[in-house]
């Protein structure tokens, strides 16, 4: 799904990411480790096109994302509060994306259903702004926002962090869910290496921008990076 | 206590993301702030001079008394709009050990300084202290003057309490616009007269000063009906800044634009944006004001060269205004825009369409106020309208890329210049030269038959074109894309 050639951003004088190679077959769930400033977001970035590699490109199914915009039809991505439209409902931004991904509002209806526990009752038919609503709340829509219209690829950065305990456990669920049914391939970034480690089946540690550690083997995988970042 | 959070209000300012984004808009911004000053004392002093030449052999005191009705309908208006919500900024302090009635007059105090207030002052001392100094004596100059202030002590008060009980959002500013330019029109076309009523009113106060009584009583009263409301409304949940209930009326109007595929949607979001957010909206508004006023000035106006200045406005205005910060608008979702599944040319193309609309719409009214008055201004106008639409649209998109700034639209309407660079003021500055130079020169070398037709046809293949237009456009953007998303990120 993914390949990486000689990847490299520089800031002025500062590495951010430097990979020389990494391929992300179709269906794994790749996570992303590491402390601040390590390069995680700069990374995902880089795959989603949204800043200029100094080096090097990123290719989905083969095209550089950089001169083709074919991934945009398949991928569903969820960085940051820059993703949300703060002055829609959840509603209106969900019709949005549905729109953009050709999905009929009948479909999109029996989508949102399946993440009623998820929301809680608290974020469809408020009448709120998505600006006006909590941190954890527009998380939620965010990440179910980038998961409309069964992406093929789902980008998502720190999924879990502002969710509180029980819409994580779901959070976990409801992705793999998606890895199940969809066969969908998934980059997460995490600090929490316990979820991390229990949705992904394949872990990268960054640092500095280098790929340090790169784990298929999830058999042991909690305690070896316990041991890493400790 | 008071000076401790008069100390946080003057850091809050001098520390304000909008002014420090640069030196540059910093010293722009007190440059206009005091060139309105400027202007404002300029035009009191012209005054009686501007009334002695409008109307020779009319008493200027009582023509100028009859004026105030609508001054202060103006007044309302612009207060509506532009005046800042008192209770904005006090969240921090609800938690301290402040009692709420200290922080309400706090609050109703400081909002004394302001600029309308100031404005009066000094539009009128000049008149005051001349006009009706000379003919009454200086006390009478010191009550006019007064009551005027008292006026609009009463205003700033009454506007207040409008704030507080529409949560700044109502229709109110449209329709009292609208009910205003129908006045106006009405009065000075001769149907009827509105002026008597200031002029009555005005002349009476001169006779009796304790009717300067009636404006500070009621600005009293509203004084405390403001503070009795801002300390029963000190949570969270009732400030200006916080949560509100989405409106239904026009949003529904707006997602009939959903179902014309992807550009429809863009459109959309897009019409939401500048009607749901505090910057965007007036901005509209006002500019809509801006072509009337325009139009006006075009009708007295008989120097032709300065009649060209203005003819893209009378059907642009919107376009410019807005158009000037056009990407910067969506600067907190662009990441979000450059990862979703649509092209670069679809994405400008909801762009051109939304200004062409714009510019459509300015002409049906510009149009249906000119074919009554003056046809031939109504044909000078719609060449300049198919000039906006076949050449400064795409001006506008192309300008904007070179180095939009981030800024946040819900941000306060007056004295912002967050999101202003350079180039988005020199970007107006096309759309009053090239009108002069062209209607100027073409007229001279070419002769009014040939000037119209090269006007008429290269707007008409500019539209025409629009699809290689934009094309052109979308390779640029794209260029430019990374540069514009980093700077956005800043």
């Amino acid at each position: 799904m993914i390949k990486i050639n000689n990847l490299r951003k520089l800031y002025g004088k500062t590495r951010a990411v430097e990979i020389r190679q990494m391929h992300i077959p179709t269906g794994q769930s790749f996570g992303l480790v590491g402390n601040n400033g390590a390069g995680k977001t700069t990374l995902f970035r880089l795959i989603l096109n949204l800043i200029r590699p100094t080096d090097g490109e990123v290719l989905i199914k083969d095209k550089p994302v950089a001169l083709r915009d074919e991934w945009k039809a398949f991928t569903g991505s969820f960085l940051d509060e820059s993703f949300l439209i703060g002055f829609l409902t959840p509603e209106e931004y969900f019709n949005f994306i549905a729109g953009l991904q050709r999905v009929s509002t009948v479909d999109l209806d029996s989508f949102l259903n399946r993440f009623e526990a998820f929301f809680n009752d608290e974020v469809l038919g408020k009448r709120k702004y998505i600006r006006d609503m909590s941190k954890g709340n527009q998380k939620k829509i965010g990440l179910v926002g980038a998961m409309i219209g069964a992406p093929e690829l789902l980008v998502l950065d720190e999924p879990f962090a502002n969710l509180d305990p029980s819409s994580q456990i779901k959070l976990k669920q409801i992705l793999l869910d998606e890895q199940e049914t969809n066969k969908t391939t998934m980059l997460i970034s995490s600090h929490d290496l316990n979820h991390v480690t229990e949705v992904c089946e394949r872990i990268v540690v960054l640092e500095k921008g280098n790929v340090v550690k790169d784990i298929s083997d999830t058999s042991n995988v909690l305690a070896e990076l316990e041991a890493y970042f400790a | 206590m008071i000076s401790k959070l008069l100390v946080h209000s003057w850091l809050s300012f001098w520390r304000s993301k909008t002014l420090n984004r640069s030196l540059a808009t910093t010293i722009f911004t007190w440059f206009m702030m005091g060139l309105l000053m400027l202007y404002a004392l300029g035009l009191g002093v012209m005054l009686p001079k501007i009334i002695s030449k409008i109307s020779p052999d009319k008493d200027s005191i009582s023509v100028l008394n009859g004026v105030l009705i609508f001054y202060w309908m103006f007044e309302l208006l612009f207060r509506i709009i532009f005046q800042r919500n008192v209770t904005v900024n006090i969240q921090y302090y609800l938690t301290q050990r402040i009692s709420g009635y200290f922080l309400a007059h706090y609050m109703l105090l400081k909002s004394w300084a302001n600029l309308f207030l100031l404005i009066t002052v000094l539009l009128f001392a000049p008149f005051a202290f001349g006009t009706i100094v000379g003919s009454y004596g200086l006390a009478k100059g010191w009550l006019w003057l007064g009551f005027l202030f008292a006026v609009s002590l009463f205003l700033h008060h009454l506007v207040i309490a409008l704030h507080q009980l529409t949560k700044g959002r109502s229709l109110l500013p449209l329709v009292l616009g609208a009910c205003i330019l129908l006045a106006a029109y009405v009065n000075f076309a001769g149907y009827a007269d509105f002026t008597f009523i200031t002029k009555g009113l005005m002349a009476v106060v001169l006779v009796n000063p304790l009717i300067i009584l009636v404006p500070i009583l009621l600005s009293v009263a509203l004084y405390f009906y403001d503070s009795r409301f801002i300390v029963g409304n000190l949570y969270l949940d009732s400030l200006p800044a916080s949560t509100k209930v989405a409106t239904e009326g026009v949003s529904s109007w707006i997602s009939h634009l959903n179902s014309y595929g992807t550009i429809g949607q863009l459109m959309a979001l897009e019409l939401r944006l500048i009607w749901r957010n505090r910057r965007s909206r007036p901005i509209i508004i006002m500019s809509m004001f801006m072509e009337v006023y325009i139009l006006y000035a075009l009708i007295t106006m008989s120097d032709v060269s300065v009649v060209a200045m203005f003819l893209l406005f009378a059907t642009g205005a919107v376009m410019v205004n807005y158009g000037q910060l056009l990407f910067s608008w969506e600067s907190s979702y662009f990441d979000f825009l450059m990862t979703r599944n649509f092209s670069v040319k679809t994405y400008l193309t909801s762009k051109f369409i939304l200004f062409f609309s714009f510019s459509s719409i300015s002409l049906i009214i510009v149009g249906l106020i000119l074919v009554f008055i003056d046809t031939s201004l109504l044909y000078e106008v719609a060449i300049w309208y198919l000039i906006n639409c076949g050449v400064f649209i795409y001006l506008i998109i192309g300008g904007t890329m070179i180095a939009p700034k981030p800024l946040d639209v819900n941000g306060p309407v007056m004295f912002n210049y967050e999101g202003m660079g350079v180039f988005q003021f020199l970007l107006v500055i096309p759309f009053m030269v090239i009108p002069l130079v062209v209607n100027l020169s073409l007229d001279y070398y070419l002769g009014n038959y040939w000037r119209i037709l090269g006007l008429v046809l290269t707007g008409l293949l500019g539209i025409v074109m629009y699809k290689s237009m934009l094309a052109n456009l979308a390779k640029g953007f794209s260029k430019r894309k990374y540069k514009i998303l980093d700077g956005f990120r800043e």
